[in-house]
Order: C-alpha cells, then sequence, then structure tokens
C-alpha cells in the first residue's frame, strides 16, 4: 500500500507546488517509487515545475472518466525513474473530479507506488477537499505570516473533521509543517513571524525550514526541482526534509542570517 | 446572544429583550384524554415536586393522524390540574393550527429533521463540529426536568480556526482553541490551553456560567449574551496571555487573573 501524502496550506502562493515537487523528486531520488498528482484541475502548473508541459497528453480528468488508461496519463520523469507525474486538465474545472473517481485512481497507484504525492490546490473548496480526502499524511505548506498560519489551521481543521480518517473514524491524518520563504533576517527585523510562533499557533510537528531563495524562482522557471540544485540553500533545505520526512534524524539548517563577510559587514551589502 | 431594545428615553416604561429558554415539551402519542390523565398521575406521584407552575409546549409532530382530534381547552384544564401551565402547540395538522388560533394559544413550526453527521463534500462551510449529546427520542414517560444533570463534554484535540464547538453543559477543552474557532456551552468552559478563539458560555440564559482559561488571548468572550471584543492592549493588555477567569455580573462581564 502506497502512503498518500496531500501538500496543501489554505493559502495561494504559499510554494505547494514547489514543495509537491521538490518532495516527490526528492523521495523518488532516495530510491522510493513516487507518482505525483495535480490536483489542480484548470490551473495546471506541476507539469511546469517539472519541466514536463510538452509531454502532457493525457491527465487526470480524462483518467477519471474513463477516456484514457492510467498509463497513458502517467509521464515518466526524465531525471529519475522512480518518479511519475499525473498531470491535471488545464481545459476542465475541478468540479470534474468525484470522491469515487479520485478514489479509483489512487487505488490503482497504490498497487505500483510506494509514495503518492497529491498536489493540492488553494482554497478549502472541492479542489482542496479532493486531494486531502483520501490523505495518510498532510505535509502543511505555510508561509511566516498571520493570514497563511491562519489559513493552515482552518485546513488542518478540515483534515480533523473531514478527511477520510476523520469520517472513518480511523487513525487520523498524521501532520507536518513545513514552514517555506523563510527569511532570517526579516525574522530578526520583526517583519516576519520566528518559528516558534508558527509552532506554537498551529501545535504540529516541525518537518522543515525553507529559506526564501532566489534558487526557488529560477528553479520553477527552468522545470527542474529545487531540490536537484544541490547547491542552493532552498534545494538542501528540501533534501533534509525529506531524509525527515523518510525518519532519519537531521538537524535543522538555514535558521540563522548567512555570516556576512568582512567587505559586506564594510559596506552593507546585500543580506 | 441577546438582542436588547432601547427607547432611547431614560424614563422608558420598559425595555424589551430576547431569550432563549429551555422548555418542557409533551410529545403527544394519543389523544385520549382519560390516557394522558393516567400517565400525568403516575408521574406526579414518583416526583411530587416536578411541576409547579412549570410551562409545557404540546407537540402534535409525532401524533399520528388516525387519532381522534383533541379539545384543546379539556387538555389545558387537565395540564393545569398536574401543575403544567399549557402555553404553546407545535406542528400537527392544519386543523390544530386553527384550533389553536381560536382557543387564543401561540402555535411554533414543528423542527426540521435535523440529519446526522455531516459527510458530505459539497460546501465546505459546513466544517462545523458539533459535540451534542442526541436525546433518544422523548417519549412522554420520562420526564424531562427544566434543570437536569448535564455531563460535560471533553474536546482532546486542538480546536482549528473555523471550527465550532457546541456542548449543552460544560465544556472543557485540553488543547489550543485557535483564533477564528468557536467554543459555545450552555454552561462553562474550560479551557486548558491558549484561549484565542471566541468563547460563549451560558448560551442557553445561564448568567451564572464563567469561562476559565490557562493563556488568555480571545477574540471574544460572551456569558449570557453579553458579550465583548478584545485586542489585548489599553486595559486587556495585563491580562494577556494569562490564566484567567470571567464572569457575569450585574450585566458586565468581569475578566480577573486567576
Amino acid at each position: 500500500m502506497a502512503r498518500i501524502i496531500v501538500v496543501t496550506s489554505g493559502k495561494g502562493g504559499v510554494g505547494k507546488t514547489t514543495t509537491s515537487a521538490s518532495i516527490a523528486t526528492g523521495l523518488a531520488l532516495k530510491g522510493h517509487k513516487t507518482v505525483v498528482i495535480d490536483f489542480d484541475v484548470g490551473l495546471r502548473n506541476l507539469d511546469l515545475l517539472m519541466g514536463c508541459e510538452r509531454r502532457v497528453v493525457y491527465d487526470f480528468v480524462n483518467v477519471i472518466n474513463a477516456e484514457a488508461e492510467l498509463h497513458q496519463a502517467l509521464i515518466r520523469d526524465k531525471r529519475t525513474e522512480n518518479l511519475a507525474i499525473l498531470p491535471a486538465s488545464q481545459t476542465r474545472d475541478k468540479e470534474a473530479l468525484t470522491l469515487e473517481g479520485v478514489e479509483k485512481v489512487l487505488n490503482q497507484l497504490s498497487k505500483d507506488f510506494d509514495f503518492i504525492v497529491c498536489d493540492s490546490p488553494a482554497g478549502i473548496e472541492h479542489g482542496a477537499m479532493m486531494a486531502l480526502y483520501f490523505a495518510d499524511e498532510a505535509i502543511i505548506t505555510t508561509n511566516p505570516e498571520v493570514s497563511s498560519v491562519r489559513d493552515s489551521d482552518r485546513i488542518l481543521g478540515i483534515l480533523q473533521s473531514r478527511s477520510r480518517r476523520a469520517v472513518e473514524n480511523l487513525e487520523p491524518v498524521k501532520e507536518h509543517l513545513l514552514l517555506t520563504r523563510y527569511n532570517p533576517d526579516r525574522v530578526l527585523r520583526g517583519e516576519m513571524l520566528d518559528i516558534q510562533d508558527v509552532e506554537e499557533i498551529l501545535a504540529i510537528p516541525l518537518l522543515g525550514v525553507i529559506p526564501e531563495s532566489t534558487a526557488v524562482l529560477k528553479a520553477s522557471n527552468q522545470g527542474v526541482p529545487v531540490v536537484c540544485n544541490n547547491d542552493s540553500d532552498a534545494g538542501q533545505a528540501y533534501s533534509d526534509v525529506v531524509a525527515r520526512f523518510l525518519g532519519e534524524e537531521v538537524p535543522h539548517r538555514f535558521l540563522e542570517p548567512p555570516k556576512k563577510g568582512f567587505l559586506q559587514r564594510m559596506f552593507g551589502g546585500i543580506g | 446572544m441577546t438582542l436588547q431594545l432601547h427607547t432611547g428615553t431614560s424614563a422608558a416604561a420598559f425595555k424589551m429583550t430576547g431569550g432563549i429558554y429551555t422548555l418542557t415539551t409533551l410529545e403527544l402519542h394519543s389523544t385520549n384524554p382519560a390516557q394522558i390523565s393516567h400517565q400525568l398521575e403516575t408521574m406526579v406521584e414518583k416526583a411530587p415536586i416536578l411541576f409547579q407552575q412549570t410551562p409545557v409546549i404540546i407537540a402534535f409532530d409525532q401524533l399520528s393522524p388516525e387519532q381522534p382530534p383533541i379539545d384543546l381547552y379539556q387538555l389545558r384544564h387537565t395540564l393545569q390540574q398536574f401543575g403544567l401551565i399549557f402555553i404553546a402547540i407545535r406542528g400537527g395538522q392544519e386543523s390544530h393550527k386553527q384550533a389553536a388560533m381560536m382557543a387564543g394559544i401561540p402555535w411554533l413550526p414543528a423542527p426540521r429533521q435535523r440529519s446526522g453527521a455531516e459527510t458530505s463534500l459539497d460546501g465546505c462551510e459546513s466544517n462545523v463540529v458539533i459535540m451534542q449529546k442526541t436525546r433518544a427520542a422523548t417519549s412522554t414517560d420520562i420526564a424531562e426536568p427544566v434543570q437536569s444533570f448535564q455531563k460535560a463534554t471533553l474536546v482532546e484535540h486542538p480546536i482549528r480556526s473555523g471550527q465550532q464547538v457546541y456542548a449543552e453543559g460544560d465544556l472543557i477543552v485540553t488543547g489550543p482553541v485557535s483564533a477564528g474557532a468557536e467554543l459555545l456551552a450552555g454552561g462553562n468552559i474550560h479551557v486548558y490551553g491558549p484561549l484565542r478563539g471566541r468563547a460563549l458560555a451560558g448560551v442557553n440564559g445561564d448568567g451564572e456560567a464563567r469561562i476559565f482559561c490557562l493563556q488568555f488571548a480571545a477574540e471574544l468572550i460572551s456569558i449570557n449574551g453579553q458579550y465583548r471584543t478584545l485586542t489585548g492592549t489599553g486595559e486587556d493588555e495585563h491580562l494577556w496571555g494569562e490564566s484567567v477567569i470571567i464572569t457575569l455580573d450585574q450585566q458586565s462581564l468581569h475578566i480577573r487573573k486567576l
């Protein structure tokens, strides 16, 4: 049985798709057979971040509607053989997803994969509900600012009360906090919430902290998940997150502002 | 929440307020006067002090249409003999509604059938966790005292933004209550953690209800309809993050450190 992981946040633009792409790729690089599904029907983005947008022929909705076989819609990743992508449809809307349809596809994928990563759309409506309903674990992607934290709290409430595990009275969905776009300089200046503030409000275990990084935008535009960029801070932070997710003990990094060189200190270089 | 209409002048003859009260409902299953009278007799024998000027509502919604019509005047008289004051009728046929109108008795619509646990996925507004003791269909042989013992509701997980928890009696929460979450209780509210959301105690008209919490940072507090919003600045600042008890006294809310 595959572990079904939903990457969700409530709020948009916090880094759900970036996280889905990097975690799925990271798990595959560690040798686990992984599939990542784009639940953002109508606003298809995951394929862009994975660099496979020109290879999309059939999509998730086609499979649900039995217009295509699952193996026709799955795209094999070019970088890692253990990874497959199930893209969203760009021409449909989220109502095309049904619980029965999603369940059928997940059951089929469960036979062949170790991990199923569900990239949730923003919001708490139908699309987000479909993405989280069958989840075993949830990665709550949160930016260190109050509205993002509030929305994450709302999504946690929904996971507790409306997911399959809640409805069927099973063991609750395992929750992980992933703090993204963390900028230690701005935290020191009081412009951002610090890790303790967010942890205290959400009261779930911290899986990792991804520093705000120019490498993320660059990676998105190039269609290469940032986890593949081992030279960047964000890439290394995502590698740590994947290792931690798999049960390894890895200390948190990038929580303090980078040490500035002598010249930078003299001339107040860019932080 | 209590609605208050002030007339504006200081020497107003009255003040109109609204409120929610718990009333005993007598759900009729038979219209036979002798049978009703006999059952009331046995109940009064068992609990002589139960009925003293007790207002009751007569519910017709569970009554089968085959039953012969009932004489409301006679029923009122019978109930009065046993210390029950008949104040309104609920549900039933159109004929019951008309009979009530003729007799000058208020008529109330039958409550809508409450659906079970809300598990539908359509429309996420209904992310409401209602923890309410579902009462078995009350039959007339179980007297429902106005002030009955109510078991406290215990919640051991965090209450998140957008969630609402209702308890008929006391509500005890051992996890944090997030901003945007709402606690409602007929009795007291105890929060063994930070209270960042809303807490409304004594919602069924209990002015004696209290709110307790270990880390006070509430958005709104209310007891018996008297409410206050809080910002954590000015006069509330010294209470912020403290363990507090909130009481209602002389129509105003008092917050003090525990």
